[in-house]
């Protein structure tokens, strides 16, 4: 009897400490200051949040940071999704956080101006057809060389939103050509060995890596899409608004660091090119200095401007992807609802208009 | 009889029932987590429903992916069961070939099929033939171990029999020792499509354009849970009734037996 | 040579390792005759059929059928076997045609062949059915009727009776004499069963003990049908058994 009762106290005593880690997850400790879990990726969207994290300028105002770095946008949509993370920078796949209506949209702070696009080999037919693109002369390929292609690149990124966009222009969906998923190191590697027809480039480092082995820009996302790629910041709803003190001052430091680096090319470099070696890449100093020249932060100067226009990518691409299929028409409407530029109205002491379609 | 029937009927209905109830009181009832994170039961059969005819938000209808799936997963086990099956025979019935083989399966039996992704990519491309050959690999153990297990089976006297009629090594393999060994090849044979069907998922997880595995992939991080438990359950429907067609097929070949 | 001896053993010895188990056997057995082997419990009735057979080789000494050395694939023996035997894979028909389908026997005869066995061992109505489908003598008569089918020269059996109860063995002696007389097959009939072996025989070859030698043949010429009260019958029964306990 003694024997039972001891076992079932054991078993109870296993139970609890095997589990209480299953559910510690989406709860906040009690004393001290709010843990805020950030997860972002080891790119130019992680860079001013990794610096500002570890240069203690978080800590300096008080707030606990962890960063928890990912490869891709959507296993920190994912990660958002479980409440493993509160806050995030991330790209292109924070459109469907936001269509979720779980998630606010704080920021945008980082442009890519080049890189981003279709590349095909130089033999492909696709290059033969040119000027057949509507609105954009320069685009390579037409309804029937890119019918039934098979297309190397991320699901859930820019890299499927350039190459529908591409497609889409000849008067093609989504689903008449094959998006072959793969991670965007993996890709270009397939790519080089003969797999796929043409790869969708997740913009640096990989477009050095393809323009050196020979590959040709076919399609560039900008020119297919008319639209800018922005990158920026995002959190769930319950967090930020349990939080919005904490939050505030995470938004004001992240920028304070943009506005900084932003100045400075040299500093920028640096420390980014220390960041990304750090998390198993091989950057080269030509190759920091293209992402350099492709890629623009956006601080305090762009959006006091009064063409600026707060969450423009977001939109954008959520009107594409309802088009697409991808996310389902009556959760557009979240999009427009996440946007959040109250944050950065109060930092700067500003007004901001946000965009609309 | 009939009652104990609809008893037993009603208690294998009740779990489901009771599974599917309380899914929905924690999520369309209590809400205790975002319809995002877990979706309720109404809104996973709803889709369920939807995806047969709507390719969004991966690029096929369910019916598609269901057929890339089968398509792959049947091909690498044909090819597991044709090869698997008779190397088993011949592993249980001739000494040198077991000799010969057995370090060799013995080596590469643990590794699961999941494992030979990255290498069968490598030399296969991302095509049919990669995954086709991910699945062989995950059922041909199965489809070995259990031919040879089936052979060593094999009474004495039966083959005494045989032998005091004459019989040569050939005709006691296929009169005596393959007819004593078909219920645990057929045994084989459906633990072997188990592993085939799982294989298939995993490899379409890693790289792949369409199939079952590749819907669910498509559906990460895009906050479609409902999609991807749509996978699950297709999953698990084509699973259970591939085990169903099987089991059939062994029942009649195995006609008379216990 | 005599023209009747259908099995000639000489001098057959079988050891496994040490142990020693057949210990220079000799004795003829005539074409047609009924021979019932008989010794006392472990005596290696079983390791002697067997290397009648050869599924055990046999140390030393020699097996002749016919004045020639047995050759599994060209005569034409018969074996039942102590244990159960029939293939739980095949129903009462393709049990019984076995041994004619691994001979090649065209399938029209096959099918004559168990037309006749079925009658014979009184299964007609069973030809479809699986072994486990029926009772213990059903199973018995059908593993005799895949013996019988080969219309065999030599018909060894060992015990084959010796898991069922007396009624039923009683009931398949009769029908086993009855298709002996008919076939004219010669028959070994291996049993520690004393009143078996004198309601069966016409010759009963008592073994000894381990290392076992012949201890005695006996002729037996009790008239048939045979009856188990009959004083001659019981005469013989105990001579039998005092050989037996004779060691």
């Amino acid at each position: 009897m003694k024997k039972r009762v001891a076992l079932s106290l054991l078993l109870i005593v296993a139970l609890a400490l095997t589990s209480a880690h299953l559910f510690a997850g989406g709860a906040s400790e009690t004393s001290g200051p709010v843990k805020i879990r950030v997860g972002t990726m080891p790119n130019h969207i992680g860079v001013p949040i990794q610096y500002a994290a570890e240069k203690g300028l978080y800590k300096e105002a008080g707030l606990d940071v962890e960063v928890i770095l990912f490869p891709t946008g959507a296993p920190i949509n994912e990660a958002l999704s479980a409440g493993k993370i509160d806050l995030a920078g991330s790209g292109m796949a924070s459109v469907f956080a936001l269509a979720s209506g779980d998630t606010y949209w704080l920021g945008d702070y980082v442009k890519t101006v080049a890189g981003l696009g279709v590349y095909v080999r130089p033999d492909s037919p696709v290059l033969k057809e040119k000027g057949k693109f509507p609105g954009n002369p320069n685009v390579y390929g037409s309804k029937e060389t890119v019918k039934g292609m098979v297309i190397l690149g991320a699901l859930g990124t820019s890299d499927q939103f350039e190459a529908v966009a591409w497609a889409q222009g000849f008067g093609l969906t989504g689903n008449d050509f094959q998006m072959l998923n793969m991670d965007r190191g993996p890709a270009v590697q397939a790519f080089k060995m003969g797999e796929g027809d043409a790869i969708a480039c997740g913009g640096p480092p990989y477009n050095y890596e393809l323009e050196a082995a020979g590959f040709v820009l076919a399609a560039g996302l900008t020119e297919v899409s008319g639209m800018d790629i922005a990158d920026g910041m995002l959190g769930r709803k319950k967090f930020i608004d349990a939080n919005t003190e904490e939050v505030e001052k995470f938004v004001e430091i992240t920028y304070s660091v943009i506005d900084e680096l932003f100045d400075s090319d040299e500093m920028l470099a640096d420390y980014a090119m220390g960041f990304y070696n750090k998390n198993g890449k091989n950057y080269t100093t030509e190759m920091m200095k293209g992402e350099i020249k492709d890629k623009d932060y956006i601080g305090r100067k762009t959006i006091s401007s009064p063409e600026y226009r707060f969450g423009s990518t977001m939109v954008g691409m959520g009107g594409f992807y309802v088009t697409d299929g991808k996310i389902e028409p009556e959760l557009e409407k979240n999009i427009f609802a996440s946007l959040r530029p109250d944050f950065l109205e109060k930092i700067y002491g500003i007004k901001i208009t946000n965009f609309t379609n | 009889m009939n009652r104990k029937l609809f008893l037993h009927l009603l208690i294998s209905i009740l779990s489901v029932i009771a599974f599917v109830g309380i899914w929905h009181l924690f999520t369309a009832v209590l809400r205790v987590v975002s319809v995002n994170t877990l979706p309720d039961p109404m809104k996973v059969f709803t889709s369920f429903i939807k995806k047969f005819s709507n390719p969004n938000p991966d690029g096929a209808t369910l019916l598609q992916h269901t057929a890339a799936s089968l398509q792959v997963a049947l091909t690498g086990y044909f090819y597991a069961l044709i090869i698997g099956i008779p190397l088993g025979i011949m592993m249980a019935w001739n000494k040198y070939i077991d000799r010969f083989v057995r370090p060799l399966f013995d080596l590469l039996k643990p590794i699961p099929g999941v494992a030979w992704i990255p290498l069968m990519i490598v030399i296969f491309g991302l095509g049919i033939a990669s995954k086709a050959a991910v699945v062989f690999f995950s059922a041909v153990v199965p489809c070995v171990l259990n031919s040879y297990t089936g052979i060593k089976q094999t009474k004495d006297v039966h083959l005494w029999v045989a032998r005091t009629f004459g019989a040569s090594h050939h005709q006691k393999l296929f009169t005596i020792a393959i007819p004593t060994a078909l219920p645990h090849i057929l045994t084989g044979v459906r633990v072997a499509l188990g592993a085939a069907w799982v294989a298939i998922v995993a490899a379409e997880l890693l790289g792949a354009t369409r199939g079952l595995g590749f819907m669910i992939q498509q559906s990460r991080g895009i906050y479609r849970t409902d999609i991807i438990i749509v996978g699950m359950l297709a999953i698990g429907i084509c699973g259970g009734i591939l085990t169903s067609i099987l089991t059939i097929i062994s029942n009649f070949l195995l006609k008379g037996r216990r | 040579m005599n023209e009747n001896i259908k099995v000639r053993v000489t001098n057959l010895s079988k050891q496994f390792g040490d142990l020693k188990v057949l210990d220079n056997i000799s004795f003829d057995v005539l074409q047609g005759e009924f021979l019932c082997v008989v010794g006392p419990t472990g005596c290696g009735k079983t390791t002697f059929l067997n290397s009648v057979t050869k599924l055990y080789e046999p140390t030393s000494g020699e097996i002749l059928i016919d004045g020639k050395p047995v050759d599994l694939q060209k005569n034409n023996i018969s074996y039942i076997f102590q244990e159960q035997s029939t293939m739980e894979w095949y129903t009462v028909e393709q049990n019984i045609e076995y041994g004619l389908r691994i001979r090649g026997v065209p399938k029209v005869e096959r099918r004559q062949a168990v037309d006749e066995v079925l009658e014979m061992v009184g299964l007609k109505g069973f030809r479809k059915y699986y072994p486990r489908e029926l009772s213990a003598s059903m199973v018995q008569r059908v593993v005799i009727g895949r013996a019988f089918a080969t219309k065999p020269e030599l018909l060894l059996m060992d015990e084959p009776y010796g898991q069922l109860d007396i009624e039923l063995r009683f009931k398949l002696e009769d029908e086993l004499i009855d298709l002996w007389r008919k076939t004219g097959t010669t028959v070994i009939f291996i049993t520690h069963n004393i009143e078996e072996a004198v309601y069966l025989s016409e010759h009963i070859l008592v073994l000894t003990n381990k290392p076992s030698t012949i201890k005695k043949r006996i002729t037996n010429n009790l008239p048939r049908p045979r009856n188990v009260i009959d004083p001659e019958f019981i005469r013989l029964r105990n001579e039998v058994t005092e050989l037996i306990k004779w060691w």
